[in-house]
């Protein structure tokens, strides 16, 4: 009985300390994701810290091979809310609009790399990137950022995403030539 | 065709090379953020009656499969040597030859077993009976 009781135990400690790796390894990249969605870092902060709440909180007894696509769908299911969310401050508060993408633009610029005096020609080569994949519809967006950046397979992606393997594959092709016309409009611009 | 998958695998590469350079080198103070919100979270975890409550009931579970199985396997052996017991001490005598005739007959064996007394007396009557016949044809004859 004491055996299995210290069992039991050390299974738990087991599982916290899994728990913990699990979300340090992550907890950069997700922050970089809602940064890219929200672009605005206290607001990324957020849906991290409630992204690892709801796993922690509530998902933590899954087995760990299930945590990255938990963790993915709670993710995006937040980034979901704070566009409804932003979408409904919008609504009442329409006139602050003009206000806020200044304020992103000043974001991306600054938060890019730590040094961007050295890099300024990836520097606004980044700027574009980013800009290109914010004005991505948000379905595409999502594919993308699981897909390029997460590296998730297409399957791993159709499950987080909660739809088809054809339909992560059209929302992917779709972003990648949208971003594709995006740089070669931004690329026409400064010539 | 070639150039699209081209320039479509040069844009997830740049982003890609993006997205892990800025994961890697976030500020500290926002890595030091993002520490404290990973402590709070398994803190906060661990403080939720329910978070790691699966893993205790399954182990629960377990344990209490083996203290269900211990009575349910002494049950079901005290049950066979039970029935083992009664199929060993029940008669196998055979039934007497006139068995169905009693049935058949369905007469009140009870009554008969009470007034065993009066079936002895008209017994005794009746090869009394005979006696006395046979005496009195004897002397006739004599006669």
């Amino acid at each position: 009985m004491v055996f299995r009781a210290i069992a039991g135990v050390s299974l738990v400690i087991n599982h916290t300390r899994a728990l913990n790796q699990f979300l340090k390894s992550v907890q950069n990249r997700a922050f970089v994701t809602a940064k890219f969605s929200t672009a605005n870092e206290d607001d990324a902060l957020d849906v991290v810290q409630d992204s690892m709440f709801k796993l922690a909180q509530k998902y933590a007894h899954k087995p760990e091979d299930e945590w990255p696509a938990l963790f993915q769908r709670i993710l995006q299911n937040r980034l979901k809310d704070y566009y409804r969310s932003q979408k409904m401050k919008k609504l009442f508060y329409f006139w602050q609009q003009h206000e806020n993408t200044e304020s992103k633009q000043v974001f991306d610029i600054a938060s890019l790399s730590p040094s961007p005096a050295q890099h300024h020609a990836s520097q606004q080569q980044k700027t574009a990137l980013n800009g290109a994949l914010k004005k991505l519809p948000q379905r595409q967006q999502e594919a993308f950022v699981l897909r390029a950046l997460w590296e998730y397979s297409t399957a791993e992606t159709a499950n987080i995403m909660h739809c088809t393997e054809g339909s992560v594959k059209t929302h992917y092709s779709r972003a990648n030539a949208a971003l594709q016309k995006h740089l070669q409009e931004n690329e026409d611009e400064k010539r | 065709m070639k150039n699209d998958d081209a320039s479509d695998r040069n844009i997830t590469q740049k982003a890609k090379q993006q997205f892990d350079q800025q994961a890697d080198h976030l500020d500290e103070a926002t890595v030091k953020k993002l520490d404290n919100i990973r402590c709070e979270a398994i803190t906060a975890a661990g403080k939720q009656p329910s978070l790691f409550s699966s893993v205790i009931q399954q182990i629960q579970q377990i344990q209490q499969v083996q203290a269900w199985q211990k009575p349910a396997i002494a049950l079901s052996i005290v049950g066979l040597c039970v029935y083992l017991g009664l199929v060993n001490t029940t008669p196998s005598a055979s039934l007497p030859d006139n068995t169905l005739d009693m049935v058949l007959i369905n007469e009140d064996y009870d009554l008969l077993h009470e007034d065993i007394e009066f079936y002895l007396w008209l017994e005794n009557q009746a090869q009394l009976d005979t006696q006395q016949d046979n005496t009195s044809t004897q002397s006739k004859e004599i006669i």
